[in-house]
């Protein structure tokens, strides 16, 4: 289960209070469907609801052999699915600064408000389409939280990347721990890991990811044991809105963002 | 073997030597330090193995060398770095042989990793060093079964050692009925304690919420008619439906334990009726709020608790603070207490007078306001319900100006700036009450004013509103627009009540509070006497919308967007058979759903709003108010006449100055003076003596 199942989400999302309403669930089970089917794509699932001022965008992604190589697509009516746009380097630094929420136009042009330097030529790309915004969010969300239990996804002797067949889901002793979730994403180096970490508990093939137990500022997750300490539920402050589940029996995990599309900016000053 | 070994990666031969040498200090340093440490606790939990292994490694070693050729067996002994006496390291010994961490090896990392992402494998820089591996690897196999307490590395031993000493033909075909052999001919005892006692039983997790739950379960018994005079409970059952529309839910089993948890809720206190408020993320542990009415005239028993006042050790606090002439606190106790002697602040004539005079705090509203409804929180359903504080104006005040996540504990201290000088109860409190007044709304008709109470025209009144009989309840696609809602909870005033309060009333006359709980032995104290200027009289009442104000006249969210956003819930059904739903911007959460006659309100959130324009930073940034100027030092303040303008005289201000200490010719001067003047003065003495003597003479 390498994807968000739709019909999960009334089940195990509902502790975080957020659900998908029927006609949602219904529709996007067909719909997206076809739309994979249309596209060729071999994975094409839910990512999650972005609410905004007019419409509100229902989200989904691709991808294929390499699960980092996405593509993202929304849709406002459910069955007509639009392909997101890429984004530069360049047009994601603006992104990152737009504060403001999602009108529900994909057209409409986000301005960040220029800090006049005198002299100074106004910089490039200060101007920013919703729907690339749409884009650069979803990327940015999904390197910076999306996460998986440890041991989901192993190293083969080719050292690709493989989703692990054997996984039975986590102990339940190890259900509430942080450091058994790891931020799905590239760039685990090895070499920064000290040699005691190496030595203890650690397993080369299945330690391929950063745990979130080191995630900066300390407490930008929340973890707690629900339903008899049966399913763990963790909530990210970062992106508030971003929850994810976790059930060894049977097998089971997921993310999705249901929220308006905006990183706390603030929790430094939030935390205890 | 090594001599199979391609000539590249084989040391030559005189080589060995010196990587032998190379290689020793490193095996003897763990050696040196670690037999005392470790060989005692090893051998107590292995003897056997220990025992058993030495005889065997020596009797393989010099096997080896019988069969091998003689340079070969060298190198063989070199490579070997795990000597038998060696006793078996845990990983934590082997983690300290490894050399000291590398430094990290710097990558070129692009500002935007999360564009064009591709699985990237890091190779290891280094492979932990060969003797380490062996270690690691060697305390592994070392591991005893949990089982058959027997571990894979003896057992081999045990299992090389019999077919060498046996020497059967084709020991290979066998190998599987040798190792079974000796397992079979191991001893194992019986631990005969095992039979009398039994490990503990873990206790599943969840046990504790479980049993709390079942609580809810039981049958009320027969006899007692128990719906009879129970406050109402909405029907949440049919409620959750239309919030999983709007996108909220509680999941289907835990809404129905709600629903049982409510009514043993509403059986348990004198409520008239509750309503689910909705719920709050913490930390740790969120809370689920219910929000009741108290029945008319009814006791309100958890309040004194909740609030504090009859703690013991809230009491003995206030009376502290009391008797430490903190004025501030003495009133609020009073004001709060109902058992409590009315402490008027001791007025103690030695003590100086503060010069700024204590604006004493604002009056709590009481059953009425904001404090009209009271809360209960539990952590999940089935948990006991736990009585919130009423809201303190001044802490409503602070609440606005802090975001602070809640962490499911209540009774955790609030750190914060502003200080906020309370738990998070009342802070929780002060959320909720913000988040009602801001969210809470109704359709446009469904209350009407209190045709008994219109007449009054008191200043400061609110007015009554009820459940108009006539509504018929409006149409969805009428829903749909923000002019038919209207908020029917007070809005609340700057200063953190419904109704304005002077906060300087009891400053200027020491009266009586203009409306109050009619509690007639509760009397404000004030300071009084000092008529300088009546800040009381040039004290501007505080104003706000009044009560079924349409949400379409709220104020817009921070950034500009308007504060709430109507959808209907399907876009497919028409709009006559589908639940309407407006959701809050300002406090994304909160959530209106409606369905023709049917509305509920509903927030689930983690309790904080978007970030006001005044006194913070636009762009959803939070910025902290700034810290107050520190005290200034005493001053000694001169004035000179200024020969220029006579009337405005030359002002000096010297600090404090340190005094030079006097050097001992100084010190002897001043002595000597010190000694003239005595003498003066005894001869004056002498001298006055003598001159009555001589009148009497």
């Amino acid at each position: 289960m390498a994807t968000l199942d739709i019909s999960d989400i009334p089940q195990h999302f509902s502790i975080a209070g957020v659900t998908l309403n029927a006609q949602e669930r219904a529709v996007m089970t067909t719909s997206l469907k076809v739309k994979a089917e249309a596209e060729k794509l071999e994975h094409l699932s839910f990512w999650g609801k972005i609410l905004a001022i007019q419409k509100d965008y229902m989200l989904a992604q691709a991808s294929g052999s390499n699960f980092f190589d996405r593509k993202f697509f929304y849709s406002f009516d459910l069955v007509n699915w639009l392909q997101l746009p890429e984004v530069t380097p360049e047009e994601m630094a603006v992104i990152d600064k737009v504060t403001k929420r999602f009108t529900g136009d994909p057209a409409f042009e986000f301005s960040l408000a220029t800090e006049e330097v005198e002299g100074e030529e106004k910089p490039k790309g200060q101007t920013i389409s919703e729907e690339k915004r749409l884009s650069g969010v979803i990327q940015l969300m999904n390197y910076e939280v999306q996460i998986v239990p440890r041991g989901a996804y192993f190293r083969d002797g080719n050292l690709t990347l493989q989703l692990n067949p054997m996984f039975t889901g986590l102990q339940q002793s190890e259900l509430g721990e942080l450091t058994n979730y790891c931020h799905f994403r590239e760039g685990f180096n090895i070499n920064k890991k000290t040699a005691e970490e190496r030595a203890r508990n650690f397993d080369e093939t299945i330690d391929i990811f950063d745990s979130i137990a080191g995630d900066d500022p300390r407490g930008v997750w929340t973890i707690s044991a629900e339903r008899g300490g049966s399913v763990a539920l963790l909530r990210s402050l970062l992106w508030p809105g971003y929850v994810f589940f976790h059930t060894p029996s049977p097998v089971k995990w997921g993310g999705m963002y249901y929220g308006w599309g905006l990183k706390n900016a603030n929790i430094g000053f939030m935390l205890p | 073997m090594a001599d199979e070994q391609p000539p590249a990666d084989a040391p030559p031969a005189e080589e060995v030597p010196a990587t032998e040498e190379a290689a020793a200090p490193v095996e003897a340093a763990p050696v040196a330090d670690a037999p005392a440490a470790t060989e005692a606790p090893v051998e107590a939990a292995a003897p056997v193995s220990v025992s058993d292994a030495e005889p065997q490694q020596a009797a393989a070693a010099t096997a080896a060398t019988t069969d091998a050729p003689p340079e070969s067996a060298a190198v063989a002994d070199a490579s070997n770095p795990a000597p038998p006496a060696l006793p078996p390291p845990s990983p934590e010994e082997a983690a300290q042989l490894l050399p000291p961490p590398q430094p990290v090896q710097t990558l070129v990392e692009s500002t935007t990793p999360h564009l064009k992402r591709k699985d990237v494998y890091h190779k290891p820089a280094e492979d932990l060093p060969e003797d380490v591996e062996f270690q690691l690897a060697r305390a592994y196999l070392l591991q005893n079964s949990e089982k058959s307490e027997m571990n894979i590395y003896d057992h081999l031993t045990l299992t090389v050692m019999r077919v060498l000493e046996t020497r059967p033909k084709n020991p290979i075909d066998i190998f599987e009925s040798i190792s079974s052999e000796i397992k079979r001919s191991k001893f194992r005892s019986v631990d005969p304690l095992s039979a009398v006692f039994k490990p503990a039983f873990d206790s599943v997790p969840g046990v504790k919420v479980a049993k709390a739950q079942l609580k809810l379960y039981e049958q009320p018994p027969q006899e007692e008619a128990p719906d009879e005079g129970l406050g109402e409970i909405p029907d949440i059952m049919d409620l959750s439906n239309l919030w999983e529309w709007a996108g909220v839910s509680f999941g289907r089993e835990e809404t129905f334990m709600l629903f049982l948890s409510l009514r043993k809720l509403v059986a348990e206190k004198p409520l008239k009726s509750v309503r689910l408020w909705g719920k709050i993320h913490g930390l740790n542990a969120s809370y689920i709020i219910t929000e009741g009415e108290l029945k008319d005239g009814a006791e309100d028993e958890d309040g004194p608790i909740a609030n504090g006042v009859v703690d013991p050790e809230a009491i003995a606090a206030a009376e502290a603070a009391a008797a430490e002439a903190a004025a501030a606190e003495a009133p609020a106790a009073a004001a709060e207490g109902e058992g409590a002697p009315p402490a008027a602040p001791v007025e103690d004539p030695t003590l100086p007078k503060p010069k700024q005079k204590i604006i004493p705090p604002l009056p709590k509203e009481e059953r009425i306001g904001v404090n009209r409804y009271v809360y209960y929180v539990c952590a999940y359903p089935g948990a006991p319900w736990i009585r919130l504080p009423d809201v303190i104006p001044e802490k409503l005040q602070i609440s606005r100006k802090i975001r602070k996540y809640f962490t499911g504990d209540l009774k955790h201290q609030i750190i914060s700036y502003p200080k906020f000088e309370a738990n998070e109860a009342q802070y929780l409190r002060c959320q909720i009450a913000r988040i009602s007044a801001a969210t809470v709304a109704s359709p446009a008709g469904y209350y009407t004013f209190d045709p008994e109470d219109e007449g009054n025209e008191e200043e400061g009144h609110q007015p009554t509103i009820i459940i108009n009989p006539e509504f018929e309840g409006l149409q969805n696609d009428s829903l749909l627009l923000l002019s038919n809602w209207v908020h029917h909870v007070p809005y609340i005033l700057p200063q953190g009540r419904v109704t304005w309060e002077n906060p300087y009333a009891s400053l200027s006359k020491g009266g009586e509070d203009g409306e109050d709980e009619g509690d007639d032995e509760e009397k404000e104290e004030g300071e009084g006497g000092e008529e300088e200027e009546d800040p009381a009289a040039t004290a501007e009442p505080e104003t706000g919308p009044p009560l079924l104000t349409p949400l379409a006249s709220d104020e817009d969210a921070a950034e500009g967007g308007p504060a709430w956003v109507t959808r209907p819930c399907s876009t497919l059904s028409p709009v006559k058979f589908t639940p309407v739903t407006l959701r809050s911007t300002r406090w994304p959460g909160a959530v209106i759903v409606a369905y023709n006659d049917k509305f509920a309100n509903i927030y689930v959130g983690d309790g904080h709003g978007d970030i006001p324009k005044g006194g913070f930073l636009s762009d959803g940034l939070l910025l902290p108010p700034v810290l107050g100027e520190v005290a200034k030092e005493f001053v000694v303040v001169e004035k000179e006449e200024n020969p220029d303008d006579p009337e405005n005289p030359i002002v000096k201000e010297h600090g404090m100055v340190e005094q030079k200490d006097p050097t001992v010719e100084e010190e002897d001067a001043f002595e000597e003076a010190k000694r003239a003047k005595e003498e003066e003065a005894k001869e004056a003495a002498e001298e006055e003596a003598e001159a009555p003597e001589e009148e009497d003479e």
